[in-house]
Order: C-alpha cells, then structure tokens, then sequence
C-alpha cells in the first residue's frame, strides 16, 4: 500500500537540524589537588618585590660537660636561611567573535571558567613537577606497597623534622593509587580486620583527591600531572607544613577587552601570579613507582 | 625519542652514569622543560644497608612560569653539583604550529625581549660553562703535553753537547746570547 496522498509530513513545516541537551558534560581534565596541600602566604603586594623569602631556622648546638673552672668560648652561631619565591604569571587568552557573542549560547562566564580551570591545572602541575627536585628518594622498583610509603615515612622521620601531631601526605598517580590498594587487600588478616587501613576503600576519591588514609599519612591521588623518570612516576609523600611553600594570588585576574580593527571580537584574558618553591628538602621524600 | 637523545655530547661526558641510564629509559615531557642532573639518596625497602648516594634527573617545569630564572639559579646553587642536562619544547616565533608561535608572543615583554628567550639564554650559559671548560682542559692539557716534548728535547739536546752549558760558555766569551730586558 503506497503512502497516503496530502499528508502534511515533518518535512512540509520549518524544521532545525537538531536541538541541544539540557547539561554539558565537564571536560575530561584532572583537578586541582597539590596546591591546597602545602603551606601558603599571600603576595607581596605592594611591597616593592616580587619575591618573599620563606625563613628557616637554623638549629643551635650546647656542650655536654663543662669541666669545673673551665672556660666555655662561644659556639657557633645559629644561621637563618630562606629560600626565595619568585612570584610570576600564568597566563591564558581567548577571542571570542561577535557573532559568536551575539548568536551563540555559550556565554562569556563559562569562557572565564574554563580559563580559571586551564589557570588551576597549570599552577597544579607546576607543583607536582618539584617533587623530582627532591634529594631523599625511595625507589620501589616495581608496584608501590605500604613498605614503601612506610620507608618514605621513615626518611622525613629521621631528618628530625617536627612532625607538629600532624599527619604526612602522599600524592600518588593513578597506578600508585591502585597498587595500595592491591596491596592492603593482600595483606591478609593483619590489615583487613584493621578499620585504619580500611579507609581507602571506603567509597570514591574525593573531589580534592583524597583517597584514604594509612596509619600517619593521609593518601592522596591525581589523575595526571606527574612527572616520570626512568619509566616510573615521580610521586611524594611530605609533611603539609614544612616541605613546600607558595604565594599565590587570591584570585584570578580577568580582562576583557574590546577589539576593532584586528577583527571585532572580544579578547578575554585571564591571568594569575603565583610561585610554589621546595621549602625544606628534609620534610619531604620522593616516591618512584610504575607508571 | 627519549631524553639521551637530546643531550649535547660534551654535556653527557661530564654526567654520571646513573644519570645516562635514567635519560635512557626517560621520555621528554610534553610541556616547556629543563632537566638538571642533582644529587639523590636513595633507600630501597628490604636493603638496610646506608643509603646510596647517587645521582637524579630533576625537571622544571616552565611552561606557564617562563620567567623563574630564580628557580634555576637556586637549584644550581643550592643542590651539590647541580648540573644542567638539556631543555626542550620552548616556544619561539618559528615554532611548527601558529598556536605556540602565538603562545610565545603572548609572553613579549614591553622592552621586546621574552622570558623564554631569557630562560634559554641562561641555560645555555650554564650548559656552556661545562663546554667551556672541557675545551679548555684539552687545551691546557695539549699545552702541557707541547711543554713536556720541548723540555725532553731540551734535555736532549744538552746531553748531546756533552754536558756543556753552551751559552754559559758563549756569555764569557763576550758573546750576545739574549736580550736584556728593558
């Protein structure tokens, strides 16, 4: 039977190609998990520089036994130290068309957030690659284990830094993340009936990439950003006050700017000053694992 | 093509061995890079014996901060032997894609220099020095060995004349055998 005659069909009346849904999935990017890690300051606004120097006290030294009546020169002096932060700039531009702004259903706002996301990212990662600066490594040669977290600990232990009551932190990568947990289900008895090593699989990583904790060090997991050496991702585990330090900017910066004769669009530029230095070597120990 | 590939040869003559493996088995990261050769001690679990004092490749990352020419002053001056190795991905105004010549440009500072320009300069310096200084210790050491063969055959030559000072005797004879200086 052929099709009915003077059928008014979808094709007779105004039609789009296609409507749009009601949510856009987030971009597929890791998020920020180092920087609110490490200990902070503000910039030094105003004050003539661009670089604050983070202070480290040096220690002092006294004689066991002063024999009676005998003299006592002065010792050594205590030496300060600093290591400097040089506050720079990130930076991130995009041109928007009028058309686009005029015709388009993205609006200038959501452009600024992926800037100030992309801004996040760069600052994140610019602290993850410090970890290889770091002199105290444990090299696991192989899959990472607790041993090998415990080592670490052992190193930041031994350095003598003040652990102030406070856990460590480890930042590990995604295969790392993996291995721990592999490893406490393999552990038997001894770790599975024991609730502190247990946190790990209790439900998703957070949105900052906490993923657990194990007996004195908070576990934490980025998704990229690491570096690899040797074919092994450089990771860390560090003490949160101590070990690196930054200034940063409270905010992002963000310009728009009105362009004419280069094409009529709207320049958007997003800017961020920041610096994140190795504070003290010794509060801190790097982590080589496969990748 | 993994980092070795990367390096000068008259840089990889002065690095350690650990340090030409792990270039070996490294890849280069995606981003602007430098690569130093610092100390590491290293701990392996299981081994109790002291701790092995080696070397390790350390990177910094300048991509976003071009301008930390701090940053790689501190690492050479506060990490023992601190070398620099190589550095790789800066953008340039002849960069392959318009989008990094671009993201260079973004970077020009008023005075029409670029921190990545900065960046590599001092880099090169610090690379430099190592070359410099292999230059002149072959140098020196060509010198020494020119020196030695003119003063064998110095030797040599006094021998031959049986042991007389040929000019000592010259000068008694009233003979100019040099010139006085002024």
């Amino acid at each position: 039977m052929g099709a009915v005659a003077n059928v008014t069909v979808l094709g007779d009346t105004s039609t789009v190609s296609r409507t749009l849904s009601a949510i856009m999935s987030p971009e597929f990017k890791k998020e920020v998990v180092f920087v609110p890690l490490i200990y902070s300051e503000d910039m030094p606004n105003g004050q003539a520089t661009n670089v604050k120097g983070f202070r480290r006290q040096g220690a002092m030294t006294a004689t066991n036994v002063v024999a009676e009546a005998t003299a006592q020169g002065i010792h050594a002096p205590r030496q300060d130290t600093a290591v400097n932060a040089t506050a720079a700039k990130v930076v991130r531009v995009d041109g928007i068309s009028v058309e686009n702004q005029k015709f388009g259903q993205v609006s200038l706002d959501s452009y600024a957030l992926s800037q100030g996301r992309a801004i996040g990212r760069a600052v994140d990662d610019t602290g993850l690659a410090l970890f290889s600066s770091i002199t105290n490594q444990v090299d696991a040669a192989g899959d990472l284990t607790l041993d090998h977290l415990d080592e670490g600990q052992f190193n930041i232990f031994a350095s003598e830094v003040p652990m102030s009551g406070k856990n460590l932190v480890s930042v590990l990568g995604a295969r790392g993340f993996k291995n721990i947990k592999a490893d406490v289900r393999q552990s038997g008895g001894a770790a599975l009936s024991n609730e502190r090593f247990l946190s790990i699989f209790n439900g998703p990583p957070q949105i900052n990439g906490y993923i657990g904790s194990v007996p004195g060090i908070d576990l934490y997991a980025v998704q990229a950003g690491l570096g690899t050496t040797g074919g092994k991702n450089i990771q860390a585990i560090f003490h949160p006050d101590w070990a690196f330090a930054g200034i940063f900017d409270p905010s992002v910066s963000v310009w728009v700017n009105e362009k004419g004769s280069e094409g009529l669009y709207w320049e958007m530029v997003s800017y961020y000053f920041f610096s994140i230095v190795l504070w003290n070597d010794a509060a801190a120990c790097e982590l080589l694992s496969n990748t | 093509m993994m980092l070795f590939d990367m390096v000068d040869e008259k840089v990889k003559a002065n690095l350690k061995p650990k340090t030409l493996d792990l270039l070996k088995t490294t890849r280069p990261p995606r981003h602007a890079f430098i690569v130093f050769e610092i100390p590491k001690v290293i701990r392996r679990v299981g081994d109790e014996k002291m701790n092995e004092v080696s070397t390790g490749l350390c990177f910094l990352n300048v991509e976003y901060q071009p301008d930390q020419l701090a940053t790689v002053r501190d690492i050479m001056e506060s990490k023992p032997n601190a070398k620099v190795i190589c550095y790789g991905n800066f953008p340039s105004p002849t960069s392959p894609t318009v989008a990094r010549q671009k993201y260079f440009a973004q970077y020009n500072e008023t005075n029409g220099q670029n921190p990545f320009e900065k960046m590599q300069a001092l880099c090169d310096m610090y690379m430099g020095n190592l070359t410099a200084q292999n230059e002149e210790v072959s140098r020196l050491k060509a010198e020494l060995a020119a020196l030695k063969t003119k003063q064998e055959k110095t030797q040599d030559d006094t021998k031959s004349t049986n042991g007389k000072n040929v000019k000592g005797a010259a000068a008694k004879d009233g003979v100019n055998t040099g010139t006085v200086a002024a």
